[in-house]
């Protein structure tokens, strides 16, 4: 199940990253991906209703300046730009969350979904993402790694 | 035809991405106001004329469910279109919120093309000027 879980993850992100940012996500494996781990931010939101559980992104600050010069057409050298890219971040994982949720329970169920937060990480948690069974990764743009992980409660 | 279009969301990047999806698919916008939730909302259509409001659900203080009530049981209120623009994709919470009255929902991501047909039928061919 936790591989149909990663599949789906790994088509709901690159979709909505399309739809959303005109962005392209690659996937690769977790082996292959380089973060520069004092510049890394986590978003986490979690949801409940027929299951419950939490949904998480890791990336590098450089994808928030990207991401908000996508979304909104801002320069990615303004300064604005990384606070909007951390708004954007959020915006980004609600939807990719909502849409998870749908693929996996289809549209009959209500969830409720919490407000999205963003923490700095570091070292250690990026290497402790990187070992969850559940993480997928991808390249974004063929320069931006990103990391995503649906974790379903028991 | 002109329209003045209320877009509440406690999120700014998405009033600017429903902002520039409106530019896209070229609705004609005379004054476009924002709110952060529904009670900044509903000070603002108290004050303004407003043909469609764009309302996410959840938002702190006052979330769109309640903002649609309220809405709903103000006689002046009750005839201004109301558009849901949401992540959620569950029948059952579109069920209730037409229920409610709401007169379309949107999925997130919007597209110019979805939001154009929802405003097309909801006004009536904002295409024709």
């Amino acid at each position: 199940m936790s591989e149909n879980y990663k599949e789906i993850s790994r088509d709901v992100f690159d979709q909505t990253l399309e739809n959303l940012a005109f962005l392209f996500a690659e996937s690769i494996e977790t082996e292959e991906v380089d973060l520069i781990s004092e510049n890394c931010h986590e978003v986490k939101m979690s949801f409940s209703g027929e299951f419950s559980g939490n949904i998480y992104m890791v990336v590098q600050d450089d994808f928030c300046s990207e991401l908000a010069a996508n979304i909104l057409g801002i320069s990615d050298e303004d300064e604005d730009a990384f606070n909007l890219g951390i708004d954007s971040l959020k915006e980004v994982l609600n939807v990719v969350c909502g849409r998870i949720l749908t693929e996996i329970a289809g549209t009959k169920p209500l969830f409720n979904l919490s407000v999205p937060e963003v923490n700095k990480i570091d070292t250690d948690d990026i290497n402790n993402f990187l070992n969850y069974p559940e993480t997928v990764a991808f390249l974004v743009d063929d320069m931006y790694p990103v990391l995503l992980r649906f974790c379903k409660d028991d | 035809m002109t329209l003045n279009i209320l877009i509440v969301d406690d999120s700014e990047i998405v009033r600017r991405v429903i902002t520039k999806t409106l530019k896209i698919a070229e609705i004609p916008v005379e004054t476009l106001f924002q709110a952060e939730n529904g009670k900044e909302a509903l000070d603002i259509i108290a004050n303004n004329w407003i043909d469609i409001v764009f309302t996410d659900i959840n938002m702190p203080i006052m979330g769109g469910v309640e903002l649609i009530e309220k809405m709903a049981s103000d006689g002046l209120m009750k005839s201004i279109p109301v558009i849901v623009v949401s992540t959620e994709g569950s029948e059952a919470r579109m069920d209730q919120l037409t229920k409610k009255g709401v007169s379309a929902y949107l999925r997130k991501p919007v597209t110019p093309e979805s939001l154009r047909d929802v405003v097309n039928d909801i006004i009536g061919g904002v295409d024709d000027e």
